[in-house]
């Protein structure tokens, strides 16, 4: 374990390694910072660019940038009420309010401080449960692999936001578009219709690209995202918000808490840990007059679980191979596209990846914290760029980043294909993560199903207490919110 | 019946995922098992969507259909809070503006095939934002050129891709 945590630190000790670092916060500041993009787009986008490095490296870079997202976006959220990332959005409630009244540089250091020691609490609850982890997959066999990526899909559908129904319209068509291309037992061709290319399947990038940066700078262009107003940014009183974090540490550790309880769960996302953080900080508070009107202990709460949320959504990441939100649904696809194949495989043979993954993360969020407090209200003006120049840059760089990975034309229609798609999903209400993420476990839901039915026969599912432990949850987890529908009689003088 | 982006959308996912299905019961039995699979619980469960999507009444009787999940309260609360867009002053994207939006990324596509891509790129650029955001040829030109020169060195000079025909 100890040769593993020194060799997950030593690339961030190089030259190259920190350069990366900073090249990953950099950009996750910008995307953070600008409204309508934030962590799975610059992650989309950064991936041709990691094809050349080696795994490690890749994985600096990506973590970098997802680290530096969250903070970026409550700069503006305070600065100029208009979150660069809907992460964020609980933040301007007494954000804003603060800089109203000239307090911006108390809110940016709270802000700051609770961001970075949030990201440390999510990235210590990784660190601990990683050895946890490593037992619990050490028992799982073929059935338990199937019955985690079934049930991973069936949480998503269920918690995450808007109809479950559409989450599992979403999830279902993501599993089917997995079988496009060879069978993985017989090796016969699927829905390729005479194209070679279409042989190897959909491959996950171009997907991820189309899906969020293509499919999201569509809605940006389209939308024309304005900020309103033009507010004069002073900024001072910053080390009065650092120790305003140690005079509400109880604020503080609830918050990230609670983000990293919502990261762990599959699906659910920055937004619900920044409202949920936010809420407990109301409801537990004594005086909860100055709420909504500049109360520092709003800023810590959504800030300290905004940023935990990250270390928590990890765990499922790493451990099992199941996102626990969109920006971890890229990450996996990029950790995949560089081999490393998130499980036992990367839980034993390379754990010094999982602690490059956790030290990047704290030491990116050190950094953009820094960066961020010192740039704040240059950055701010960053915002005025109008959406309208910048998404046709996106579109091309989506475009000729997605050919670039393996000079294949079709992967760029394939990014074109899943932009068309991700826009159309996202307006109408389905679900991209449940798409996603389908896409991406149908490989192993095909593999660990054959698997067990040639070693083990169906009683396979069934017999082995973990599995049959899983499909009860799933059951569960399905049929519970309609059974509850049907159950619920009407009462007296209730209109149904 | 109603006819809309919503009821035209899931009638369409409908359409494909059943000819999907009847695709794959022509492969061998393992080959389409999957296929089947899936295509079936989503077909059945696109089904009820696409009805209570197309027809008024059934709405009312497939009230499921459209159950919010726990958290979705939550996701109402940013947007009170989000940036103001142009759009959501006077109402939903109208569909012929993405539509139209998707035949420039189309056609940048295809002449990535077939020409010089920083070319491309930059020309792609200048008319989107002169043409389709409507802002000044000058500042549509300047950011063409920045654009093309930053993606010419990431992609031409530090990635080397060779975006050849």
């Amino acid at each position: 374990m100890l040769e593993a945590v020194i060799n997950g630190l030593l690339p961030l000790l190089t030259w190259s390694g920190f350069m990366l670092l900073l090249l990953g916060t950099l950009m996750g500041m910008l995307f953070g910072i600008l409204p309508g993009l934030g962590g799975p787009q610059v992650l989309a986008l950064l991936i041709p660019i990691t094809y050349g490095l080696d795994s490690q490296m890749a994985t600096i870079v990506l973590v970098a940038a997802m680290g530096a997202v969250p903070f970026s976006g409550s700069i503006t959220a305070i600065l100029i009420n208009t979150p660069g990332t809907g992460a964020s959005a609980a933040t301007t409630f007494d954000g804003f309010p603060l800089s109203q009244q000239g307090k911006a540089g108390l809110a940016l250091g709270a802000s700051a401080t609770a961001s970075a020691l949030g990201a440390i609490f999510g990235a210590i609850v990784l660190s601990f449960l990683i050895p946890i982890g490593r037992e619990v997959v050490m028992a799982f066999s073929y059935p338990e692999f199937f019955m985690m990526a079934i049930m991973g899909l069936s949480v998503i559908a269920v918690v995450s936001q808007g109809s479950p129904w559409k989450c599992l319209i979403s999830g279902g068509l993501g599993l089917l578009l997995s079988t496009i291309g060879s069978d993985p037992i017989t090796g016969a061709g699927r829905f390729t219709f005479g194209n070679f290319y279409l042989w190897d399947g959909i491959k996950p990038v171009p997907a991820l690209i189309g899906m969020f940066a293509i499919a999201e700078s569509v809605e940006l262009f389209i939308k024309k995202i304005s900020i309103a107003g033009q507010h004069e940014i002073q900024i001072s009183g910053v080390w009065d918000g650092v120790k305003s974090v140690f005079q509400h540490f109880g604020v503080f550790i609830r918050g990230s808490i609670v983000g990293t309880i919502i990261g762990i769960v599959p699906g659910v996302g920055g937004v619900v840990a920044n409202f949920l953080a936010y809420a407990q900080a109301v409801q537990t508070a004594k005086d909860k007059s100055k709420f909504g009107k500049g109360d520092i202990r709003g800023v810590i709460a959504a800030e300290a679980a905004n940023n935990a949320k990250d270390g928590g959504a990890l765990v499922p990441t790493v451990v099992f191979g199941i996102p626990g939100s969109l920006e971890m649904a890229v990450l996996l696809g990029a950790l995949i596209l560089h081999g490393l194949e998130p499980g036992p495989d990367l839980l034993i043979n390379r754990l010094d990846v999982i602690f490059t993954l956790i030290f990047t993360l704290v030491i990116a969020n050190l950094l953009v914290s820094s960066l961020g407090l010192a740039s704040a209200g240059y950055l701010a003006k960053l915002t005025k760029i109008p959406s309208s120049y910048i998404a046709p840059v996106i579109f091309c760089l989506s475009l000729i980043g997605a050919y670039s990975m393996n000079n294949l034309f079709g992967d760029v229609i394939v990014a074109l294909c899943f932009g068309f798609l991700g826009y159309f999903v996202k307006r109408l209400g389905y679900s991209r993560i449940a798409l996603i993420i389908a896409l991406l476990l149908g490989k192993i839901t095909q593999e660990s199903f054959h698997q067990t039915l040639v070693s083990m026969g169906v009683k396979g599912f069934f017999l082995r207490p973990i599995s049959l432990s899983l499909f009860i949850i799933i059951f569960i987890f399905l049929t519970l919110p309609y059974l509850r529908t049907f159950i619920k009689k009407p009462q007296k003088g209730e209109v149904v | 019946m109603r006819i809309s982006a919503q009821s035209l959308f899931s009638l369409i996912l409908t359409l494909i995922v059943v000819f999907m299905i009847l695709l794959s019961l022509s492969y061998n039995e393992n080959a389409r098992f999957f296929p089947l699979l899936f295509g079936s619980l989503t077909v059945v469960l696109l089904f009820f969507q696409t009805l209570s999507d197309c027809f008024a009444k059934m709405e009312k009787k497939l009230s499921f259909v459209e159950h919010e999940s726990v958290f979705s309260d939550f996701t109402a609360s940013p947007k009170k809070n989000a940036p103001d867009t142009d759009e959501d002053k006077k109402g939903k994207v109208p569909l012929f503006k993405v539509f139209r939006l998707f035949l420039w990324l189309i056609i940048l596509t295809f002449a990535l095939r077939f020409y010089n891509y920083i070319a491309v790129v930059s020309i792609f650029i200048f008319l989107v934002i002169a043409v389709e955001a409507k802002a000044g040829w000058f500042r549509a030109f300047a950011v063409a050129v920045c654009a093309g020169l930053f993606i010419f060195l990431l992609f031409g000079v530090i990635l080397r891709v060779n975006f050849q025909a």
